[in-house]
This record gives C-alpha cells, sequence and structure tokens, in this order.
C-alpha cells in the first residue's frame, strides 16, 4: 500500500456497528453520513491496487480498483444512500445495521482481487441479509430466512470448493477471467456459486421466496446486492460462457411466466428481478463489448429502479398493511405522489424512450441482435414485452387504480418520498443524458440508443403490449376475479385510446375476449401451472425428501445408542473386526 | 547418580514436578482451609497451572530426551502442554460458580484436574510406550472420577460408570496391541521401535497390533464405531469436566496417536493410513448425521466433538508436514470454541434447571445479549464460516488433504461441514429469535465472563490474523520430522 | 550343607513359639468370666450367622481400598529394599519423595473422615 486508502465496504462495515450507540438526530445523520461518505470515496477513487496483505503465501487483495469494479461500486453506493434515507424512519437498530453490513460486504466482493476476500464478503453478505429477511420477526420472515441462509451456504461452500480446486490447480488466488479453465470441477462449482447468488433458475427459488417476507425497507437493500455482485463477479470471471446466453434468456422468459400467476406485487417485483437478471446473464454469455457493456449498464440502471418500484411497492405495504394485489385498488386519489414516483420506476423497467431501462436494456438485445442470434433476441424482446405488461401495467393499476375499496391510505413518511423521488431523479437523469452512464462504463461505448429505428420499435412494442393489456384486462385479473371498471380507460387514456374505445373496439372485446380464453387460459397459464408444478413436485419435493431421510437415518442413529454398556463393547469388538477385514482385503 | 539418570533429566522434566507439586498443595490446601473459604482453592489451581506454564518458558526450543528414552522433551510435546494448560485453566474459571450449584466439593475436584493434565503432559511428552500408557491411565482414571463427581445425580454416576467400563476395556486392547509391537520389537521405546521395523512391513502380527492400537486409540478421540460412550458420558458428566474432557484428552489422545504412528510405526504407513481414512470418513459422517435430531445440545455438541475428530484425522492421514501442521493447528483452535461454547451451556445452569437443552437457550439474547453473541461465534466457529477461527483451521485442514491428493476426503469434509451448520444454526435462531424461558437466576459471574472473553478474543483474532499459531505449529510439527522420522507423501 | 537354611529354621520356630506363648499365657492369665458370646469366632464385630442379604457396612469398602493403595506402595518398596546399597541417596530421597505424596493422600483421606469407623 503506497497511497492512504480506506476500502468503503470496510467503512461501512465499520460504521454500522457505531450505529447502535447513537440516539436521535445524530443516528439518523450518522446513517446518511456513512453511505454518502462511501459514495464520495467511489467517486474519487483512483483506478488502482490496494490493501494488499500476504496470507498463507498468497496475495489477498482487498482493493482492485478498475473500471468496472468503479462502477459497480457507484451503484452499489449509491443505492445503499437511497436506502438508508428510505429507512431513516424505522426504529429497529439491527436492521440497520444488517443493512450497511450487507452493503458494506457487497463494496468489499466488488473490490476483491482474489478469491479469499471474495469469499469472505460473500458469506458475509449472505448472513447480513439473511439477519435483514430475519428481522421482520414474523414466523413466515424467520423460515424464509432460514432457508436463505441454507440455500447461500450451499453456494458459498460450493464457492470454496471451486477455490480451493482452483488453488491447487493453478497455485493462485487472484480472481479474473476464468475462461482458460472452462470445463474443470473448480470452473463449474464456482460458476454454481454465482448462479445461486445470481438466482438463476432451478437455484433461484430462494429469491420470490426471501424478497416479500422481509420488511418494507430491508427489501429494497436485498434487492440490489446479492443477485448484482454476482452479476458482477460473472462478468469478471465467466465473460463469454456460452451457456449462460440461453441460461440468460431462458430466465428471463421464465421470471415474466411465473409473474404472470403472481398476487403478492412484492414478489411478482421478485420474479421480475428474475427476468431482468436474466437479461444481465445473457450479455455476459455474449461476451461481446457491447454485450458486457450492456449487462453492466443493465445492472446500475436495474438496482435504480427495482429500487425505487420496491419502494413504492413498500410505500404501501407500509401505509395499508396491504401485500394481495386482489386487496388492493384505488390509492390514486389518496398517494398521488407515491404513484408518479413509482410510474418512474414503472417506465424505466419497460424501456420506455427517456428513462433508464430504454437506453441500457436495448444495449444486451442489440448485442444479442449483433451475434445474429434471432432466437436469443426474439425471446429478450419477449420478454420485454412481458415486463412492461406486469410491472408497467398490471401492477400499478391493480395497485393504484382499479376498484375502489375506500381504502384508507395517506402518502408514506416524507422520508420514502425523498429516497424515492432521488432514485426517480437517477432514472430519468440516466435515460436522458445516457453519456453520464456510458462514460463509467468498462468498455468503450460506440451505441447510440435514440436512433429512430429504435425508438419507433420501442414504442411500438409497448403500445402493443398496452393494446393487449387493456385487451385482456378481465383473465389478467388477480385472483379472486373482480369486475373492473373500464371508464377510467375512457376518461384518462391517450386520446386514440379513448377513440378506439368508445367504437369498434367495444363490440370486438366481447368475442376477442373469448378467443383469448382459449389462448391464455389454456396456453400460456397451463404452462405456467404445469412448470410450478414440476417445480413444487420435482425439484422441491426431492430437496424435502433429501431432508427428510437425513432426518430418518439421524434419529436411527440416536436410536442405536440404546445405553447398554455390552452392546457398546460388542459394537467396539465389531469395529475391530471390522478393521481386520479391512486390513485383510484392503492391501 | 545411577546409570542412565542425570541431573540435567530432573531439570528437563520441571513443568512436570511443578504441576504434581501444586496438585499436592491444592490438596493439602484443601484439607487446612476453613469451609467458607474454599472459593480459594480455584486460585491456588491457576496459581499452579500458572507456575507451569512458567516453567514450561525455558523448554522453548529444547529437543532432548529425558531418560534415555523415556520422555521427549521438544517443541511439540511444548505446543500441546501449552494447549492442555490453558484448557485446564479454562476448565478452572469455568467451575467455580458451577461448583457452588452443584454443591460439590472443590478440592478433589480441582486436585483431579491437576492430575489429569499432569496425565496428558506425560502423554504428549512420552516417546516410550510404557510412558505413554502411564500417562494415559492417569489422564483416564481422573477422568473416571471427575465424570462422576456430582454424586446426586444419576446420570452423572451412570456417566462415570459407562466411561470407566468401556475405557477399561478399550485400554485392555490398546495394551494388547502395545504388548505385540514390544513383542515384535524388542523395545518399548518408540524411536528405537521403528528402526526395528523398518524393513518388515507384511508381518501378519504387526498389522493385527496396527489394528489394535488403532482401536484402543480410536476410543480416546470417540471415532466411530469406539465413539458410543461419548454422547452418555458427555451428557451426564459436569459441564466443565465435558468441556476439559472433550478438549484435552482429545487433543491429548492425538498427541499420543501421532507419537505411536508417526515416530513408532512410520513404516506401517499405508496400513494405518487406510484404517484412519476409513475411520475419519465415518466419524465425520455419523458424528454429523447423528447429531442433527439431538435436542440436548451437549449431547449434540457431543456428537459434533466426534465429528471433529472426524475432521482432525484428515489432517493425520494426510500425514505430511503440513497435515500435522494443520492438525496441531486445529486443535489448538478447536479448544477455545470447545470450551466457550460449553461455558455458555455453564452460564446457562440454574437451581433448578439443568440449562442444557435446546429450549433452555430460547431467547439468550434478550437476557444476555454477549454471551448469545458468544455462542453464535462459536457456532459459526465450530461449523467453519469466515472470518472465524475455525474456518481458518478447516481450511488449512482440507487443503492438506488436497495437497496429499486426498481430495475425495477434503470433499467429504466439506460436504460434513455444510451438513453441521444445520444443528449449529438452529442454536443461533433458538437463541435470537424464539421466546424467552423462564426461570432463576443463572449462573454467570465474572469468572465466566472471563472465559467467555478469552474464547471470542481467540475465536476471532485466530480468525483473521492466524499467522503466529501456524508457525508454531509448523516448527512443532518438524521437529517430528527432525527425529529421524519421514512423513512424506504416501 | 544346611547352612543357608538356618534363617528359615529359626524363622520356624520363632513364629510358633510366639503363636504358643500368647495361646498359653493368655490362658493362664485371664479371668473366669464366662460369656457364650466371647465363644464365637470375631468377624470385625458383625454376627456371624445372619441371613445372607444383610447390609455391609460401606466402611470396609473405603478401608480394603485404602489398604490396597498402600499395599502397593509396599509392594514398590520391596525391589528398592533389594538394590538399596546400589542406589544410596539418590534411590533414598526417591523413595522418601515417592512415599511422601503416598502420605499427603493418607493426610487428606485422614483429614476427611475415610478412617473414621463410626
Amino acid at each position: 500500500m503506497t497511497r492512504e486508502w480506506i476500502h468503503p465496504g470496510l467503512l461501512l462495515i465499520a460504521g454500522a456497528w457505531i450505529l447502535p450507540f447513537c440516539k436521535g438526530r445524530t443516528k439518523r445523520a450518522v446513517m446518511i453520513l456513512l453511505p454518502a461518505a462511501a459514495l464520495v470515496e467511489c467517486v474519487v477513487m483512483q483506478p488502482g491496487t490496494y490493501g494488499v496483505v500476504r496470507l498463507l503465501g498468497q496475495e489477498v487483495i482487498f482493493g482492485r480498483v478498475d473500471r468496472l469494479a468503479l462502477v459497480f461500486s457507484y451503484v452499489f453506493a449509491l443505492v445503499a444512500l437511497i436506502g438508508m434515507v428510505y429507512s431513516l424512519h424505522v426504529n429497529d437498530d439491527a436492521q440497520h445495521v444488517a443493512a450497511l453490513t450487507y452493503a458494506g460486504a457487497a463494496l468489499g466482493a466488488v473490490f476483491a482481487g482474489d478469491f479469499l476476500s471474495l469469499f469472505l464478503f460473500w458469506e458475509l453478505m449472505a448472513l447480513s441479509a439473511a439477519i435483514l429477511v430475519l428481522l421482520r420477526r414474523r414466523p413466515a420472515a424467520v423460515a424464509a430466512g432460514f432457508r436463505y441462509v441454507l440455500v447461500h451456504i450451499f453456494g458459498g461452500l460450493c464457492l470454496l470448493a471451486g477455490i480451493v480446486l482452483h488453488w491447487s490447480h493453478t497455485g493462485s488466488l487472484r480472481f479474473g477471467d476464468l475462461s482458460p479453465y472452462a470445463g474443470s470441477a473448480a470452473f463449474t462449482l464456482i460458476l454454481i456459486a454465482f448462479l445461486v447468488n445470481a438466482a438463476v433458475p432451478p437455484l433461484g427459488a430462494w429469491l420470490p421466496d426471501a424478497y416479500p417476507e422481509a420488511t418494507a425497507t430491508g427489501a429494497v437493500f436485498l434487492t440490489a446486492f446479492t443477485t448484482k455482485s454476482a452479476v458482477y463477479a460473472l462478468i469478471r470471471g465467466f465473460a463469454g460462457t456460452e451457456i449462460l446466453v440461453w441460461w440468460g434468456a431462458a430466465m428471463a422468459v421464465y421470471g415474466v411466466v411465473y409473474a404472470v400467476l403472481e398476487n403478492d406485487a412484492r414478489r411478482l417485483l421478485a420474479y421480475h428481478i428474475i427476468s431482468q437478471v436474466g437479461y444481465m446473464i445473457c450479455g455476459v454469455g455474449l461476451g461481446t463489448e457491447l454485450a458486457l457493456n450492456g449487462a453492466t449498464a443493465h445492472a446500475f440502471a436495474h438496482i435504480l429502479y427495482k429500487a425505487l418500484l420496491f419502494m413504492g411497492a413498500g410505500a404501501v405495504l407500509q401505509v395499508t398493511g396491504l401485500r394481495k394485489l386482489s386487496d388492493m385498488g384505488g390509492l390514486y386519489k389518496m398517494m398521488p405522489r407515491t404513484l408518479s414516483l413509482y410510474m418512474v420506476g414503472a417506465f424505466a423497467i419497460s424501456a420506455v424512450p427517456l428513462f433508464s431501462g430504454f437506453v441500457t436494456k436495448s444495449m444486451v438485445v442489440s448485442a444479442a441482435g449483433e451475434s445474429h442470434r434471432a432466437a436469443i433476441y426474439l425471446l429478450l424482446t419477449l420478454a420485454s414485452s412481458g415486463t412492461f405488461l406486469h410491472t408497467g401495467l398490471k401492477l400499478p393499476y391493480y395497485m393504484f387504480f382499479g376498484r375502489d375499496r375506500g381504502l384508507r391510505a395517506e402518502e408514506p413518511p416524507r422520508n420514502m418520498l425523498v429516497a424515492m423521488g432521488l432514485a426517480a431523479v437517477a432514472c430519468v437523469v440516466i435515460g436522458v443524458v445516457p453519456v453520464v452512464l456510458y462514460s463509467q462504463l468498462p468498455y468503450r461505448v460506440d451505441y447510440i440508443p435514440f436512433t429512430v429505428r429504435h425508438v419507433t420499435a420501442t414504442l411500438g412494442l409497448l403500445g402493443f403490449t398496452a393494446l393487449g393489456f387493456f385487451l385482456l384486462l378481465k383473465q389478467l385479473d388477480p385472483e379472486p376475479v373482480v369486475s373492473l371498471d373500464t371508464d377510467w380507460f375512457y376518461r384518462r387514456g391517450g386520446t386514440a385510446v379513448q377513440n378506439f374505445a368508445q367504437g369498434a373496439l367495444a363490440r370486438l372485446e366481447g368475442s376477442v375476449s373469448r378467443l383469448s380464453d382459449v389462448v391464455m387460459q389454456r396456453f400460456v397459464l397451463g404452462v405456467g401451472a404445469q412448470l410450478r408444478d414440476i417445480d413444487l413436485r420435482g425439484v422441491d419435493a426431492m430437496m424435502v425428501g433429501i431432508g427428510r431421510l437425513t432426518e430418518e437415518v439421524s434419529c436411527d442413529l440416536t436410536l442405536a445408542m440404546s445405553g447398554h454398556v455390552q452392546r457398546y463393547a460388542l459394537i467396539m469388538a465389531a469395529g475391530i473386526l471390522a478393521g481386520v477385514a479391512l486390513a485383510v482385503f484392503g492391501l | 547418580m545411577p546409570p542412565g539418570i542425570s541431573a540435567s533429566d530432573f531439570y528437563n522434566i520441571l513443568p512436570e514436578l511443578v504441576l504434581t507439586s501444586g496438585a499436592l498443595v491444592v490438596l493439602i490446601v484443601d484439607v487446612l482451609l476453613p469451609k467458607e473459604r474454599r472459593g480459594a482453592l480455584a486460585w491456588v489451581t491457576l496459581l499452579a497451572i500458572g507456575a507451569t506454564l512458567a516453567s514450561l518458558v525455558p523448554f522453548r526450543s529444547t529437543h532432548v530426551e529425558v531418560a534415555q528414552g523415556l520422555l521427549a522433551v521438544d517443541q511439540f510435546a511444548l505446543f500441546f502442554k501449552v494447549v492442555f494448560l490453558v484448557a485446564a485453566a479454562i476448565t478452572v474459571l469455568m467451575s467455580v460458580r458451577y461448583l457452588e450449584i452443584e454443591g460439590a466439593s472443590p478440592g478433589e475436584y480441582y486436585f483431579l484436574i491437576l492430575c489429569a493434565t499432569l496425565g496428558m503432559m506425560i502423554m504428549a511428552g512420552g516417546i516410550d510406550l510404557i510412558t505413554i500408557f502411564i500417562g494415559l491411565e492417569t489422564m483416564a482414571v481422573s477422568f473416571y472420577i471427575l465424570a462422576g463427581f456430582i454424586k446426586p445425580s444419576h446420570r452423572s454416576n451412570e456417566a462415570a460408570v459407562k466411561y470407566f467400563l468401556l475405557g477399561a476395556f478399550s485400554l485392555g486392547i490398546l495394551l494388547y496391541g502395545m504388548s505385540l509391537m514390544y513383542g515384535l520389537s524388542g523395545t518399548t521405546n518408540l524411536r528405537v521401535m521403528a528402526a526395528a521395523f523398518a524393513g518388515q512391513e507384511t508381518d501378519a502380527r504387526l498389522v493385527l497390533a496396527v489394528i489394535l492400537v488403532v482401536a484402543g486409540v480410536g476410543f480416546k478421540i470417540a471415532a466411530v464405531p469406539f465413539h458410543m460412550w461419548a454422547p452418555d458420558v458427555y451428557e451426564g458428566a459436569p459441564t466443565p469436566i465435558t468441556a476439559f474432557l472433550s478438549v484435552g484428552s482429545k487433543a491429548a489422545s492425538f498427541a499420543m496417536l501421532i507419537r505411536i504412528f508417526l515416530e513408532g510405526l512410520p513404516s506401517m504407513g499405508h496400513d494405518w493410513r487406510l484404517l484412519f481414512e476409513a475411520l475419519a470418513i465415518i466419524t465425520m459422517t455419523v458424528g454429523n448425521i447423528a447429531a442433527l435430531t439431538q435436542s440436548n445440545v451437549k449431547r449434540m455438541l457431543a456428537y459434533s466433538s466426534i465429528a471433529h475428530a472426524g475432521y482432525v484425522l484428515i489432517g493425520i492421514v494426510a500425514g505430511t508436514s503440513r497435515g500435522i501442521t494443520a492438525t496441531l493447528v486445529y486443535l489448538f483452535i478447536y479448544a477455545f470454541m470447545q470450551l466457550g461454547a460449553f461455558a455458555v451451556i455453564v452460564g446457562l445452569r440454574r437451581a433448578d434447571v439443568a440449562g442444557e437443552e435446546l429450549k433452555d437457550f430460547g431467547g439468550l439474547h434478550a437476557r444476555n445479549p454477549f454471551a448469545a453473541f458468544a455462542m453464535l461465534l462459536f457456532m459459526l466457529s465450530l461449523g467453519g464460516i469466515p472470518p472465524t477461527a475455525g474456518f481458518m483451521g478447516k481450511f488449512w485442514l482440507f487443503s492438506a488433504a488436497i495437497d496429499a491428493h486426498y481430495n475425495w476426503l477434503a470433499v467429504i469434509g466439506v460436504l460434513n461441514s455444510a451438513v453441521s451448520l444445520y444443528y449449529y444454526v438452529r442454536i443461533v435462531v433458538f437463541m435470537y429469535v424464539k421466546k424467552e424461558a423462564l426461570g432463576s437466576e443463572p449462573a454467570t459471574s465474572p469468572t465466566l465472563a472471563v472465559v467467555l472473553g478469552v474464547a471470542v478474543a481467540a475465536t476471532l483474532v485466530l480468525g483473521v490474523y492466524p499467522r503466529l499459531l501456524f508457525e508454531l505449529a509448523d516448527a512443532s510439527a518438524r521437529t517430528l520430522g527432525a527425529a529421524g522420522v519421514t512423513t512424506s507423501l504416501r | 550343607m544346611l547352612s543357608p537354611y538356618i534363617p528359615i529354621a529359626i524363622f520356624v520356630v520363632v513364629a510358633t513359639g510366639f503363636a504358643l506363648f500368647t495361646l498359653v499365657f493368655s490362658g493362664l492369665l485371664h479371668p473366669e468370666k464366662y460369656n457364650k458370646v466371647k465363644l464365637e469366632p470375631y468377624e470385625c464385630g458383625i454376627e456371624p450367622l445372619t441371613d445372607a442379604r444383610d447390609r455391609y457396612s460401606i466402611r470396609y469398602y473405603l478401608v480394603a481400598m485404602l489398604f490396597v493403595i498402600f499395599d502397593v506402595e509396599t509392594v514398590f518398596m520391596f525391589p528398592w529394599a533389594v538394590i538399596f546399597d546400589k542406589l544410596l541417596l539418590f534411590g533414598l530421597i526417591e523413595m522418601l519423595v515417592f512415599i511422601f505424596i503416598l502420605v499427603v493422600g493418607y493426610y487428606y483421606a485422614w483429614q476427611k473422615g475415610a478412617l473414621e469407623w463410626v
């Protein structure tokens, strides 16, 4: 170490422990100052290698700072700041400490230059995130948190096994591009570990399980760090791995399909995380400069708009106590600011022009197109449509509009709105002036998002999706089915839709809805239900079966301890005979 | 002076002499002290242990044999002696309040602890079969009595009787093996024996001797299928004794194991390596799986202790100097984690509640956050999560195994670590999430706080900065090799 | 030719003489007070003919234990007696240390009341 360098992650982790000792105003000030300081540190940091420690004959590098690490660190620090502002009103110190530790560990993972420190921060992330889930202190949350721990410990052990194998084969612990070792056991194990954290199906069931169970404020942190640090790790180590292209595209569609069946608002958003991360993984797999830039940029934008969406859903949860879409509706009158900020996030995720998703998602999709992969291109576009359908249209419609149930609600506390506002501003800024993000990306960017072709293609996609939404409104109802008031569209919608709806469409609607009965009900929903069945009966049952088997074996072993000393002595004698047999036949 | 003994021999066994005198002083002081001042006995004991530790200092770099081959005073023995003495000191600190609640008389208790420690020290230093046996017997008999120390408790009596019966049985087996070794080599000194056996690997009688000695040693380290005494004895014995047993007795038995097999029988390497490999795999697996459904925490820690013996055996199977270093490091680290965990259980003991069931841990976070945090740390360390010392130890063990091309052993070890996390984290969940269990005043005391503090500090520091420990262990392992014994790959 | 056996002969004579002497002498000197109980064989104070299921005092066990320990101590002193002249002062000090350790144990047992008969 030649210069003074404080690891921003360690700053957050250490600072987190000061928090319980502050009171009142000081505490709030510290809550904001810590991530702000980390953000400032990340921004002024120069590329280089810092914090090298020699351990066990290897170099452990805590601060490998290059463009890729820096861009991720900016967004991590920024969302940590936004999240802390969002949770200023929460009185639970443990949550703040866990959240800051979590953020700090993510920063640590991003700057880790070797596998040992990566592993350290990986495990710390898993632990603090699990604690954050547990801190909702309800039985469902405790169970979900426990499952989170177990899944991530599994992933951590895969990682450790891969690291040790890698070390024994190459003698080095540096964390870099692993493609020269493709196909080896170490490569596969580390890949599996990263995929677990990235919530790639079939290893990703923990995400929609745990995220909706966390507190309103905790979930904001959860969405940001685990999956995106996994994406970072994949970009760093597995760029260009072919299998990731298909897997990522499948994942993008998978997330959307599952979201079709969802009624819980935050669970729907959680499935969307899976979908969006699929884009990023697809980009990593494609491996071209544009694709990697796209994956990075999309991660950046995704963290911000997903946080915004979760903040919105969390605000509704906070204020009304509701989480199921079938229970909500008519909140636009009482929570207009929340709604508008939420819509910014919804537009961003749907890649509406002038919002962040537009300039980032398209990089990945274009990279697929440039590599002449038509199937991937189509799958990703299909997923985009589905995304807009659910997060851009269905969710806000059912949450804020829809049937007015006379719910009593008000705007959430001011800090939550401020936090949402910060995130919304970021989404818009990136969308309007993309060069702010592009200049931070690891590779040189030649891409121009605002081409006529691109804008019109996107608007067309969005328009037809919206059309489909309004046509198929009844089929998209969250259970229990509710009859909707379509007047709103006649009054509030765009002029074209207004004219359309008043005319022939009203008559067409009836016949088309009968047609969609066949298409949607039997085909899409049926496929979705089948997939869920397989998941439940096949994958889950296998896990449960293994667990039960282990428990049975354990009980049997316990019963073998009868308490009779003679039996013990007999078993010992049998052991000696077994040893003799082993010696005789084993040599 | 008669031939074979010199004055320097007495100087070299100074630590043992100091400890013996200390033990006798404790006994005498117990008689002379009036009943109200009995608490001072613990401090006398600690003084004795401290004096012994101090007397170890001049022998930092000695490498001699006492009385022409009865005991060895070298770094390997020194390392283990430090472990034993520190463990004994911590046990004494743990026992102060525990004995008050149980109402047991402290005089014999501390005396027996010192005797057990003395036996362990002789086991660590012995390079002659007879000496090792004497040390083993001293330690074992002391523990038989200590296990049954709480006379009104049926479980304690049962534990003592079971331990005694099975211990005598296995001691007989061990002695049979040792006598075969003596018969076939003509000497009881391990180093002379190694030279005598240098060429004869395929003698069937020697293989039998190896198997019997493995069985006898396997009993002491509680390896499956010789582990059957452990859960009952650990559950029934007084908790500080259980702690000392699981740490000191195990470490001493491993020292004995390393001495006998690496110094005395290196030529039979592929025989006993195979046996230990099988033993390690079965031990880890059975220990971890059986622990999953235990509700009594002491019993669960007994099974976990059995599993840990399996992990340590991996290091011995690897057999390289790196493997032995890993073994020594892990035993050192293990001492602190295990003693700390048992200290927390001691803290839960109250006049009406035994404090060892899982449900007694409920809500510990609310009652005593420091103890809960300490237990969290120990559980994570036992499970092998960074940045605790347990992770460092396991990492070093497994990498030593891979280094010696025993990849599968390492994989099984890692899988077992994963399985073990379930029951370790279960305690953590109980502490932090469940509701409070009601009861009378717990047995926390300043001495217990000191114990917890030391154990927590050791677990954290060694997890982050283990270099000093590694170097010490490495030097100790190398003195083994320097005795003319090869500790090479298979 | 038979000279090595003379000490043994003396030994036999002394032992027999001692036994005969005590019997005869006490028989000549004892007061004549007849009691049926005095003719019963002596069994450390307990009744010689009782139900087989009677309880025995635990103190017998304690005394037997202590006896065994000190008996083994005596056994260890026999070899010392044989080569006493070769070990000289060193042997003496060693044995004194050994005996001292056992005396500490004896003292402890005494003070703790293990030797109390009642």
